[in-house]
């Protein structure tokens, strides 16, 4: 008697529990259902969206860097903003940098993203460098290297 | 303590705070201790129990049963923890607290 | 001194309950994104908490309870215990924020990764709670975290638009290029940080460590009114700060040292200084308040003796809950989920959580059993109500619909 009403129970429990599986998947379905379609505009969508991300980091790592050179900044503030903006502008790049275009028009905002975003990736990385090891010149370089592609960066925010 | 009139327990003593003579915290009343007496007359209420184990019971189903046998693993070594209050020490009870006659180390010895 | 002007556990209160890690996120992020046009938050979460601050006072001072201790009398074993687990569920996130928060503090000051800095922070915050007095914790923490005030000096220093801010504080529109869910998200977040559960229990509590009594009611509400006022200043000029030298740079506010940019960039290296400084101190003020709070309220709803005053001997429950506090976050930290997410989470889940303590607060501050004369005009409960009710409902909406859009972005 007791076995039967265990293997019950076990049913009941067995019950409750597809019922909240099948209620997950449904709301996931639904969830997935109303986020976009691969499409050119949810594409350039990102795009816009890292490029914001990346020329942020770009300008907070200026602005620190100058602030340094100055002199007007204590302990490590400066160098932690710097390092902190390679580090974000690295993982927004990678992140776009993963998904694939989903038609040819895409294809064509990415070569034209492809090259000013990994000038500030790497503009960045040599700029943490520079700041770490507080050398001035290197930085100035740096900064220079990173004018034009911030430039460019801007204008991909406002890309159609 | 006040025995005229009749009191609500739900209303008027649980989880009540206790305080000791100098008016230092002594514990809840978490529940209470009744006693049959001999001639069979109506229960007497002889004291509260202060106790954080026993308010397993209260809490009920199977949280309440851990409750109760993990307080109890605690009760041997938790010597400030008055387990029982005899209605004998208690001065006087109201709507807010439970004021002993007693100082709280004095209570330890009716554990 | 008796009776002179000591506002010590108000401006505790505003340096460690109010600006912290959260509020000093959420004004930074703000003010970067959305310039002035989210100050009405931060109004509205300083004038609900002046409101219950003083509700959470007054108990304190006449009925000589903090609102733990009538929390299970008023609610029942079973949902007073429910409601205990949460708000210290809540108030172990918290307090796993600022001790985060303390660690960035630290990296900032040396350039090693916070990561490293946890522990250190997780053991100085337990030494705090454990060793230091009551009122070296009030003098030394309020007294440090004045130095926020360089983000007011750096608004005079900086080229600000004065005209512009106060015109985005009028307009509280949302700014072309964000939406609407964003920004209520970030509006709930602001007033979450103001309004934090486990603050009427360290308020309350913190009244009855300072001795309040009937003939202090004055004193108790100029704390409240100092205190928070000074906390609602203090977050609206770090986000004018941003709002003013990051915003035209168009950088977005992800980390806590850029919100220290701002001082620097107006005031050099003593800004960055003094901006470190007070950002240590809120840090680590609120890391030991929210913590202290974590051992109030299980010590209070349990009946057990408690303070911070009180030696370990005396009151060891208290302090081991309030120890094992510190623990648990710190643990929580070094699993290396990021501190600021911790921050975001616990500041918008309170929020929707500020009915578990103010709720109780409200219903023993009308009880004249408690308070006598002193009970709640019906103006306050109206306002008090209200407020609660439109917390809730705000956050009940703008969470799923901001998970539904993305993040906010």
């Amino acid at each position: 008697m007791a076995g039967w009403r265990r293997t019950r129970g076990l049913q009941k429990r067995v019950g409750w529990f597809a019922g909240v599986l099948g209620g997950v998947v449904a709301l996931v379905v639904v969830i997935a259902g109303t986020t976009d379609p691969p499409s050119y505009d949810s594409y350039r969508d990102q795009v816009r969206q890292t490029a914001k991300q990346v020329s942020s980091a770009v300008a907070a790592a200026d602005w620190a860097t100058r602030l340094e050179l100055s002199g007007r900044t204590a302990f490590a503030l400066s160098r932690v903003v710097v390092s902190e903006a390679a580090t974000d502008a690295s993982e927004s790049w990678d992140t776009l940098a993963k998904r694939r275009p989903p038609n040819e028009r895409a294809m064509e905002l990415r070569q034209r993203a492809v090259g000013p975003m990994r000038a500030a990736v790497s503009g960045l990385a040599e700029l943490r460098t520079a700041v770490r090891g507080r050398n001035a010149s290197d930085a100035g370089r740096a900064l220079a290297a990173l004018v034009e592609p911030a430039r460019q960066l801007r204008e991909l925010q406002r890309v159609a | 303590m006040r025995t005229d009139g009749r009191l609500w327990v739900n209303e008027l003593l649980l989880d009540r705070q206790i305080f000791d003579v100098d008016g230092e915290p002594v514990g809840k009343v978490d529940d209470l201790e009744f006693t049959v007496p001999d001639d069979g007359g109506p229960p007497v209420l002889t004291a509260f129990i202060s106790d954080t184990a026993a308010l397993g019971p209260r809490i009920g189903g199977r949280l309440g049963a851990w409750w109760l046998a993990i307080g109890r693993r605690f009760q041997a070594r938790a010597d400030r923890d008055p387990y029982r209050v005899p209605t004998a020490l208690v001065e006087d009870v109201d709507r807010t607290e439970v004021r002993l006659t007693v100082p709280r180390y004095r209570l330890s010895r009716w554990r | 001194m008796r009776g002179a002007f000591r506002p010590a556990l108000g401006v505790l209160t505003a340096i460690g309950g109010f600006v912290d890690i959260s509020n000093l996120v959420t004004s930074g992020v703000t003010g970067a994104r959305f310039g002035m046009t989210l100050t009405w938050a931060i109004v509205l979460g300083t004038g609900a908490m002046i409101l219950y601050g003083e509700m959470a006072g007054r108990l304190a001072a006449i009925a000589r309870r903090p609102v733990f201790h009538v929390v299970r009398e008023r609610l029942g074993v079973r949902t007073g215990l429910a409601n205990l687990a949460a708000v210290e569920a809540l108030s172990l996130l918290t307090v796993a924020a600022e001790i985060g928060g303390v660690a960035f503090v630290l990296e900032l000051l040396t350039g090693v990764n916070y990561l490293v800095w946890v522990p250190v922070a997780g053991l100085v915050t337990g030494l705090i709670v454990w060793r230091l007095p009551f009122s070296g914790l009030e003098n030394i923490f309020g007294l440090l975290g004045l130095t926020l005030i360089v983000f007011v000096v750096a608004l005079f220093v900086l080229p600000t638009d004065w005209g512009a801010l106060w015109h985005g504080a009028t307009h509280p529109w949302v700014p072309r290029g964000e939406g609407h869910p964003a920004y209520f998200f970030y509006a709930i977040s602001l007033v979450g940080s103001c309004v934090i559960p486990y603050q009427v229990i360290f308020f309350s509590s913190g009244g009855r460590e300072e001795h309040w009594t009937r003939e202090r009611l004055t004193e108790m509400r100029t704390n409240v009114l100092v205190g928070f006022s000074l906390g609602g200043v203090l977050s609206v000029a770090i986000m004018a700060a941003v709002a003013v030298a990051l915003r035209p740079r168009g950088i977005q506010v992800e980390h806590l040292s850029q919100v220290a940019l701002p001082a620097a960039e107006a005031l050099g290296r003593v800004g960055a200084v003094l901006a470190l400084v007070g950002f240590g101190a809120a840090t680590l003020a609120a890391a030991a308040v929210s913590a202290l709070s974590t051992g109030y309220g299980v010590a209070q709803y349990f009946g057990w003796p408690w303070g911070k005053d009180r030696r370990f001997a005396e009151a060891p429950r208290f302090h081991l809950a309030t120890l094992s506090g510190v623990a648990v976050a710190t643990a929580m930290l070094l699993t290396t989920v990021n501190p600021l997410t911790i921050t975001i989470l616990s500041v918008v889940l309170g929020a929707a959580a500020v009915p578990l303590t103010y709720f109780p607060l409200m219903v023993v501050v009308n009880d004249r059993a408690y308070m006598g004369e002193h009970v709640n005009p019906g103006w306050l409960n109206a306002l008090g109500s209200l407020l609660m009710l439109a917390m809730v409902v705000i956050t009940l909406v703008a969470v799923p619909l901001l998970l539904l859009t993305g993040g906010g972005s």
